[in-house]
């Protein structure tokens, strides 16, 4: 099993202790490596679109990390990973604009 | 200074009304990068010179000396399950034989080394497209991980960490 198939496993929404506070719908890994070419793990977070990012507490931002980090561990994979968050909505923005060459 | 830099990546990241424009979240990361930067410098120099109001000269001259990369290399460590063989061999270690890295130290070097790196990508990268979802979440992140640093009770481990901002190169690398 590679590690992204690993990590994957690792990563399934079902398994994961997440806070409640940040609801999160979908995670997605995929290999990366950071400004100093070191090996790493690139994980998209979406999040629900009921989410008032203003509101959300940061100790559940570091929660919903940490969660992540360790589940990782446990499987033995030690690469960084580094966690975007986004709504589905801001990621189909994106989309709509390159479509559009903007 | 970081409450300032967090305030502003906040007003930053909330300006625009629909769609955020790309320059104020970048420049949002980038604040909230120099938050935690200035505030781990700081902290490293109260831990090396003292609080004494009369060494802050000191400790400003001193706070010169920290290097971004040293530090993000020192965080990816404490942020780890492990410090290099050659380091972690001198340290106390509790009874199940783990280093004692307090959490608040864990979750704030962790917190380093992933803001530096989107602080690269803000910074320099213009294929990276930043979301206002991001952006807020890292500034509380930071937030919420300072604030654990701040109310966690000192210990030999923090002060370790905080030395090791400055000396990392060196000592990492005997």
């Amino acid at each position: 099993m590679t590690v992204i198939e690993e990590s994957r496993e690792a990563l399934d929404l079902k398994k994961l202790a997440l806070p409640p506070g940040l609801p999160v719908t979908r995670l997605e890994v995929e290999d990366y490596a950071d400004a100093d070419g070191e090996p790493a793990l690139r994980v998209l977070a979406v999040i629900a679109e009921s989410v008032v990012i203003e509101q959300v507490s940061g100790r559940d931002v570091v929660a919903m990390k940490s969660a992540i980090r360790e589940s990782l561990w446990q499987r033995g994979i030690t690469l960084f990973p580094y966690v975007f968050i986004a709504k589905q909505s801001e990621l189909d923005e994106d989309e709509d604009e390159d479509a559009d060459g903007g | 200074m970081h409450r300032d830099l967090l305030e502003q990546a906040e007003a930053l990241a909330t300006l625009d009304k629909g769609k955020p424009k790309q320059a104020n979240l970048r420049r949002a990361v980038s604040s909230t990068y120099y938050a935690l930067f200035h505030y781990l410098v700081d902290q490293s120099c109260q831990a090396i010179l003292g609080t004494q109001h009369s060494r802050r000269g000191y400790r400003h001259a001193l706070a010169r000396a920290f290097a971004h990369g040293t530090m993000k290399d020192a965080c990816g460590s404490f942020s780890g399950t492990q410090l290099p063989a050659a380091i972690a061999k001198s340290l106390p270690k509790d009874t199940k034989g783990r280093l004692g890295i307090p959490s608040e130290v864990q979750v704030i070097a962790s917190a380093f080394k992933e803001l530096q790196q989107k602080r690269h990508l803000a910074d320099y990268d213009l294929s990276e497209r930043f979301k206002r979802s991001e952006v807020l979440a890292l500034v509380e992140q930071v937030e919420a991980v300072i604030a654990q640093f701040d109310g966690a009770q000192a210990s030999d481990g923090r002060q370790f960490f905080l030395a090791c901002l400055l000396t990392w190169k060196s000592l990492a690398g005997r």
